[in-house]
């Protein structure tokens, strides 16, 4: 008995950090994909430059801002949309059965008055009760439609009623940077026939200096899970996002700031109402339906444009938070898993699901049951130390590796952070945060995995602070 | 095995921490930097403002602060957009003693791409044959952005190369497929309008490059440019038929009414869209019955745009929709009314 014990807690073991082995060497490469990418990208150039050189060639664009419940925000959000420096913009508002005062707000600011507007039926939506707009603000509309529970719903009512060709999905409650669209609608005018998807940086503004609906001085917060969380994200942002745009196989523009081609989101049937990884479902989709019918396209992500969001800055609503991505990503995984390493999907199906599949599939269970099994075993004289080391690194030595190298990027290409101190307390908390908080982001996940298979649906409330209110 | 991983763990985290303690360490030594170079350009732009208000010459200061040359170029970049006609001029002078052209020059060989483009677009203020023989050589610079913006100076300072030759080395329409080329064909329209149509009107060519510089002549709304367009609409097909209706409309020349009702008629949804805007655009008024029968296309596009087309039409337009409205079949009747509804918010406006 014991020696099956000891020859099964071997097999286990190597499991674990075999799997750690393979997510760290795909961190590794992400590492060297996004500085190559950050070194060659496009250059840009200052707003000023923007202008003169994209001003009379950029698509009109409808960014498209779902709202619930936002009563203490929304006139605040809408005025920052409405400041957004873009040659044509329209601002369509979508409030989503809003239970609070949100639509009233709205037409009490605005000055809106109920319109008829007759628009294009392409995709499902639950019904809209009113159209409202002003002569004051032409580029203004709102949206009041029955609660579809979820974004996507609400996304969907959008793109059905917008006329421009590019549609900029954003949350109602995020700051968008004035010259952010200007930046992120590059790729359209660079390459418009095959560009299909654009996503931008998402950064956290808790601590940062909000004035008149925009980030006027860059700061870190307090809090200490905002703090790490602003690391995770130049972690996703910087490394992930950038290497796999980079290798063609983007899988997700984020729900808080991306752009896309209208024409493109309707051919796929817009957003997934019944997922609540609508972001991530979407790009699958987007990939598969162009993949099939073997079209040349791009979905790409660029670094410089910044949209500002508001991080949990408590412990369940992280939870809730991370819970809820994890689902999504099962979703998604689960809907699209037959284009998994199929030849047919290329390197979207191999590297991209691929990626999924073993970051948000397999990665989480394996790394928990390593903290329970690894330790006690060699605890127990059953394991060799050499064990105990290889998991420590994969872990803990690898993870302050990867998470410092992403700020290394931050700092040599965009340098976003205004102070040397800045640099040095984020350098403290991507060192600290593989003590503690990696281990509650796994356990997160876990949960999730678990709601998942219960058919948990519900996307959960989560408190805000509002940033533009 | 195992320890080797553990190893390679241990030097790849300090490689990444020492890293990062450098780069901590040259930004607090260079915040210091930082401030003197925003001294230096306050105080540039105090004396620069006081010229420009007074009329009178001006030296910038000292270099002192390291960095001083892209500080100068940026400085130089930020106020010669803002700024036309003699103040414009004047600006050009201080800038050009205090050395910028040479410095654009020297920066369009830079390594970094985004100064390389930067210098070939600040470069069209610096009008020399030193500019443009520099510029020249960047048209075959390894970046495409770079060149591009190259041949935009160049086409501005009118010392372009023929649009043939642009056309070839910058290989537009195939590798480059950047929108930034119809720009480069409107700021050479002046000198090669003919050419220009003529690639427009060239089957041979891709699809792309007839489009941007048929986009780039629309504008202009030259006689000559109606026949080309015609042609286009009347025997191409798709995206390209689509576009060259579309430029019908801006000509502004009614004569093209049959081709604009061929295109109403057309089996593809984006020609009938087009058609039917071009169609209340130039009031085409004759085309009201065509319009009419395509508020229950079904297109939505095509519904939404002839009853908008329609209700811009000087006579009969109108009267057209209110009489569907009150009685056509559904789908009719739904975007007649919609289009006078929408009308009514405008009018209101």
């Amino acid at each position: 008995m014991r020696d099956f014990l000891v020859t099964a807690l071997h097999v286990v073991s190597i499991g674990v950090i075999f799997v750690g082995l393979v997510q760290v060497l795909v961190y590794l490469a992400e590492i060297i994909l996004a500085s190559r990418a950050l070194i060659v990208r496009p250059p840009l150039g200052e707003s000023s430059i923007l202008w003169r050189r994209y001003g009379d060639l950029t698509p009109p664009v409808a960014v498209i801002a779902p709202a619930y419940n936002e009563e203490k925000s929304i006139v605040g959000s809408v005025r920052s949309l409405l400041s957004i420096q873009y040659p044509s913009l329209e601002v369509i508002v979508v409030n989503d059965g809003s239970r609070d005062g949100t639509l009233a707000k709205l037409i009490e600011a605005f000055g809106l008055e109920r319109i008829e507007r007759s628009f294009e039926p392409a995709i499902k939506h639950r019904p809209i009760h009113g159209l409202y707009a002003s002569p004051r603000y032409p580029q203004l509309l709102v949206i009041d439609k029955e609660n579809g529970r979820g974004k996507a719903d609400a996304m969907n009512a959008g793109i059905s009623l917008s006329r421009a060709p590019l549609i900029c999905a954003i949350d109602a409650d995020s700051l968008i940077e004035p010259d952010a669209l200007m930046r992120a609608v590059r790729p359209f005018v660079d390459d418009p026939e095959r560009t299909i998807a654009v996503g931008g940086t998402i950064r956290i503004a808790n601590g940062c200096k909000i004035s008149g609906g925009r980030v006027a001085e860059i700061g870190l917060p307090r809090n200490v899970l905002a703090l790490t969380q602003i690391v995770e994200y130049l972690r996703a942002f910087l490394l992930a996002r950038l290497a796999w745009s980079r290798m063609e196989t983007l899988m997700i523009v984020s729900g808080a700031f991306g752009i896309f081609r209208r024409r493109a989101v309707i051919e796929v049937g817009g957003y997934d109402p019944d997922t609540v990884g609508e972001d991530l479902e979407l790009i699958t989709r987007l990939h598969r339906y162009n993949r099939e019918r073997k079209r040349d396209y791009r979905i790409e992500f660029i670094p410089e444009p910044v949209c500002w969001t508001e991080a949990p800055e408590t412990l369940e609503g992280l939870g809730k938070q991370r819970s809820r991505w994890q689902r999504g990503a099962m979703e998604t995984l689960f809907k699209h898993g037959d284009m998994l390493f199929r030849r047919r999907y290329g390197r979207v199906g191999s590297l991209g699901l691929g990626h999924i599949f073993l970051v948000d599939l397999i990665g989480p269970p394996v790394e928990v049951l390593g903290y329970f099994i690894i330790p006690l075993a060699w605890a127990f004289g059953i394991l060799a130390v050499d064990y105990l080391l290889a998991f420590l690194a994969l872990i803990f030595t690898f993870g302050v590796a990867i998470s410092v190298a992403s700020l290394v990027l931050e700092e040599i290409e965009l340098r976003r952070f205004p102070k040397a101190r800045d640099l040095l307390v984020l350098a403290g908390v991507a060192i600290l945060e593989n003590f503690g908080y990696r281990q509650l982001s796994n356990f997160w996940r876990v949960r999730g995995m678990y709601q998942y298979f219960r058919g948990v649906k519900a996307w959960g409330d989560m408190p805000r602070l509002g940033l533009a209110g | 095995m195992l320890i080797a991983v553990w190893i390679v763990s241990i030097g790849f985290m300090l490689i990444s921490l020492s890293a990062m303690a450098v780069l901590i360490i040259v930004r607090a030594v260079t915040a210091a930097r930082s401030m003197r170079q925003a001294e230096w350009r306050a105080e540039a732009l105090e004396r620069i403002f006081k010229m420009l208000a007074e009329d009178s010459t001006v030296q910038l200061p000292a270099r002192t602060p390291r960095g001083y040359t892209r500080l100068l170029t940026g400085l130089a970049s930020d106020l010669l957009a803002l700024l036309r006609g003699l103040e414009h001029g004047q600006l050009v002078e201080i800038f050009q003693a205090a050395g910028v052209r040479e410095i654009l020059i020297g920066d369009l060989r830079h390594w970094n791409a985004r100064l390389a483009q930067a210098a070939a677009e600040n470069l069209r203020h610096f009008r020399s044959p030193e500019s443009v023989a520099a510029l020249r050589q960047t048209l075959t610079h390894r970046t495409p952005e770079v060149r591009l913006a190259a041949a935009l100076s160049l086409a501005e300072m009118k010392e372009a190369p023929p649009v043939e030759e642009l056309v070839r080395i910058l290989d537009i329409g195939s590798a480059e497929q950047s929108r930034l080329a119809v720009e480069l064909f409107r700021r050479l329209a002046h000198r090669e309008f003919e050419t220009i149509l003529a690639i427009a009107a060239d089957r041979s060519r891709p699809a792309l490059l007839r489009l941007m510089a048929l986009e780039a002549l629309a504008e202009q709304r030259d006689p000559r440019l109606v026949a080309v367009t015609s042609a286009i609409a009347r025997d191409e097909t798709g995206d390209i038929a689509s576009q060259a209706v579309r430029f019908l409309g801006a000509l502004g020349d009614r004569s093209v009414a049959p081709i604009i009702s061929a295109g109403l008629q057309s089996a593809d949804w984006r020609v009938r869209v087009q058609a039917a805007t071009a169609a209340g655009r130039l009031g085409l008024g004759e085309l009201s019955e065509q319009l009419t029968e395509l508020l229950d296309d079904d297109a939505w596009w095509v519904r939404h745009r002839a009853g908008e087309a329609l209700g811009s039409l000087r006579e009969g337009g109108i009267e057209q929709l209110r009489a569907v409205s009150a009685g056509g079949e559904d789908r009719s009747r739904r975007a007649a009314s919609l289009a006078l509804d929408t009308r009514s918010v405008v009018a209101r406006g």
